[in-house]
């Protein structure tokens, strides 16, 4: 019987979601499952004034850690999770490879199972110091030998762990019919003016891997329609620098960031194209929800941006590729190509799949101690033993990753 | 004569400093040259290989002028001046004509034997680490190999600018310093004038428009030097009562370089290659994926030596000569680590890149 099974949640920002994409993650999570699990988030009390505190998010308990659940913190803040799980939870959930250090005496000392999220990468990303990146790295090994199951957003993720770890990673990605399909209204034309016409959009976070200059630059010199970003510009140096040469420009129209659910699929639903620039590691949150609004998408060229889109989309690798895509394809194929995205949102970025799979997963953990290898074990036999019995065809059997 | 140490040292600064220019002009004219002509090269240009000439022909004058006269004329001046030059010489020859391993090899391995036979090897110093009583030959078999592995070390570790420079500075200075001390005036004299020509050496290495190289006949002669004078500050310092500390401190300053050879031969071989087998396996190459930034890098690897070098003086201290010795190699063997994991990620940071690219199989079918 899995009914009752308490499982806790740790690595999140916590509860009600305002932050990213695993904070959306676990509200969903929550709101699915929490019949069936007697669940806990772990949140950061330094992200929720004490008025916001709650102690129940629906059916599932908040616990609150003085630590920021991002940054250097996140390593305290998860192991302080994971050791105050370790006292009643049966499964533990962890969102992120900050804490993995510790999974080695867990595994030793308890019997609770861990399913860990390795996140996209994060020790190849650029924005982190050269400590920060070897930790990640390592941690990252830690977390996929110390778990009974790992979880990656992205096939081509679990390209990447099949490769390094030999091991099968798990694909669940995120789902988006959270997002709303606003109709635009007159009063919403007087705040936003360009709603009154085809406009493309884009929406991230403002960092250099999300290419936005690459964007910025093919926009202004010949789009034949105006682009609307929205993004915390005022975070960061490289940010204040971006909007302050690009504001002026024509085609070009820069918002901070907006909070409210409806406002920004309302800006977001209504475009004619949904421009993607982001280029780390996984599956993005904003590029799954502009699916699902049935938006034509033009990616960055990355394999995960492929994956996602199951290679449907319109592609661009370089300001001269982006360029000429929009020069050459029309409003017509871009309805096609738009529908063909919300065509796979809906079959597999929908929450109620999402946690499905999440479900199944707790359920596998709690079954079995052995990670699935990559290499089949017909693949320890040799050849030539291999043909002697018939079976020659096994030994040339070429892994999924490998093509 | 403290002072004419002084004295003599300014004199090698001065006589480097000033003849680096009528040096670099004559290697312009006879193209003696370190071409840019091979991806394990950092420098892009060619540049004069005149450091190592330069340093020698300052030392060797200065020298010979100190030589008439007591405190000076010792046995190991003129040994490691003979077999120095003769490295010296080996290495012009090498920079110009390209010899052939074995041939470099086989001349180092007659000057250290040359060094052996006339009285330098370990004795004093097998006796503190407890393997004493050993027949002459061995101690010397082992000392050959000391000096060998030293001026390899040296060598193998003047891959970007200044890091052997630095790293020399570090050991003549360590050993310079214990000498006068110890009141060994010659070996003190010989570490004095190398540090003087290395530091002139350093200042147009270090340069960006009048820079030299100092070439393998450069690392050859001061390599040898240093092992000498180790060799002699070492057996020296083992009849005193703080026979470990000379020891440690020695140990201490030149483990980088060396360690860092066996452990470059080491992977190597467990590859399967030969040892002298071309790779970017160095330390500096590796702290280069981190930063490319020559100056930092250098910084880095001084800073290392010299903490090091602390932890091992205090551990020695506090713990006695094995303590020091654990420290030394517990330090160095968990850097490698870390610069093992270095080199995974930066190589598996290349591959994802390759993989990232990748169109998907579909895609490559459309």
């Amino acid at each position: 019987m899995q009914e009752g099974k308490k499982l806790a949640i740790i690595g999140t920002v916590g509860l009600p979601a305002k932050y990213g994409g695993f904070e959306t993650l676990t509200s969903h999570l929550v709101e699915q499952l929490d019949q069936q699990y007697d669940m806990t988030v772990y949140c950061s009390s330094k992200q929720y004034a004490p008025a916001d505190r709650q102690s129940h998010y629906r059916n599932a308990r908040l616990h609150y850690l003085p630590l920021e659940a991002n940054g250097v913190q996140s390593i305290p803040y998860d192991t302080w999770s994971i050791l105050h799980a370790l006292l009643y939870a049966d499964v533990l959930l962890i969102l992120g490879v900050a804490g993995a250090w510790i999974l080695p005496f867990v595994r030793l000392f308890t019997n609770k199972r861990i399913i860990i999220s390795i996140d996209g990468i994060e020790w190849k990303r650029d924005k982190w110091s050269w400590p920060a990146r070897m930790y990640l790295y390592w941690a990252e090994k830690i977390a996929v030998k110390y778990s009974h199951c790992d979880i990656s957003d992205n096939e081509s993720i679990q390209d990447y762990t099949a490769l390094r770890y030999g091991s099968l990673s798990n694909v669940i990605e995120y789902g988006a019919d959270h997002t709303m399909k606003v109709d635009v209204e007159p009063a919403d034309i007087d705040r936003y003016p360009f709603l009154a016409k085809p406009y493309a959009f884009k929406v991230c976070r403002i960092e250099p891997e999300n290419n936005l200059e690459l964007i910025l630059n093919a926009f202004s010199k010949s789009a034949p329609l105006p682009l609307v970003v929205v993004g915390n510009w005022a975070k960061s140096e490289f940010g204040q620098d971006l909007k302050a040469r690009y504001s002026g420009l024509d085609n070009l129209l820069l918002f901070d960031p907006i909070y409210d659910q409806r406002e920004i699929d309302l800006l977001r639903g209504n475009a004619s194209l949904y421009v993607h620039g982001h280029s780390a590691g996984g599956t993005n949150p904003s590029l799954v929800e502009a699916m699902y609004l049935g938006l034509p998408i033009m990616a960055f060229g990355v394999s995960y941006n492929r994956t996602t889109t199951e290679d449907k989309a319109y592609y661009f690798d370089t300001e001269a590729e982006l360029t000429e895509l929009l020069r050459h394809t029309s409003p017509d194929s871009w309805k096609h190509v738009g529908l063909a995205m919300q065509e796979v949102a809906e079959r597999r970025y929908r929450w109620s799949v999402i946690a499905t799979k999440y479900h199944a997963l707790v359920q596998r953990a709690c079954q079995t101690d052995v990670k699935a290898a990559v290499i089949p074990s017909f693949q320890d036999f040799s050849p030539e033993l291999l043909r002697e019995h018939g079976a020659g065809h096994l030994a040339t059997h070429r892994l999924f990753y490998e093509n | 004569m403290l002072l004419r140490i002084l004295i003599s040292a300014l004199l090698v600064y001065l006589i480097v400093y000033m003849i680096v220019p009528y040096l670099r002009r004559l290697a312009l004219n006879l193209d003696w040259l370190d071409v840019a002509n091979s991806e394990r090269k950092v420098h892009t240009d060619s540049i004069p290989l005149v450091g190592g000439p330069a340093m020698a022909i300052g030392i060797l004058i200065v020298m010979l002028v100190n030589l008439p006269g007591r405190p000076f004329a010792t046995e190991l001046l003129s040994t490691v001046l003979g077999g120095g030059g003769v490295l010296l010489i080996t290495g012009i020859v090498d920079d110009k004509v390209d010899l052939r391993p074995l041939i470099k090899l086989a001349i180092q391995a007659c000057c250290a034997y040359s060094l052996c036979i006339r009285g330098f090897y370990f004795d004093g110093v097998f006796e503190m680490i407890g393997m004493g009583g050993m027949p002459v030959y061995v101690q010397q078999a082992l000392t050959f190999l000391f000096i060998i592995g030293v001026v390899n070390a040296y060598n193998l570790i003047d891959g970007i600018d200044g890091l052997a420079g630095t790293l020399f500075l570090a050991g003549f200075g360590w050993m310079g310093g214990a000498a006068l001390f110890l009141g060994h005036l010659d070996i003190a004299l010989l570490c004095a004038l190398s540090l003087a020509a290395v530091l002139a050496f350093l200042k147009y290495n270090t340069s960006s428009i009048n820079k030299i190289f100092m070439g393998d006949g450069g690392s050859l002669f001061l390599g040898f030097l240093l092992a000498g004078a180790s060799i002699s500050l070492l057996e020296r310092g083992s009849a005193d009562v703080q026979a470990p500390f000379w020891l440690i401190g020695t140990c201490a300053v030149l483990a980088l370089p060396i360690l860092d050879e066996l452990r470059v031969f080491a992977e190597r071989m467990a590859a399967g290659k030969s040892p002298l087998y071309a790779d970017n396996s160095h330390i500096h190459h590796i702290l280069m994926q981190i930063d490319p930034t020559h100056r930092l890098v250098r910084n880095w690897i001084l800073k290392i030596v010299f903490v090091v070098f602390l932890l091992a003086m205090v551990a020695s201290y506090a713990m006695g000569m094995w303590g020091g010795v654990a420290t030394i190699l517990v330090c160095l063997f968990g850097l490698f680590a870390l610069l093992q994991m270095q080199r995974t990620m930066h190589q598996q940071r290349e591959e994802l890149r390759i993989l990232e690219r990748r169109k998907s199989a579909a895609a490559s079918g459309k």
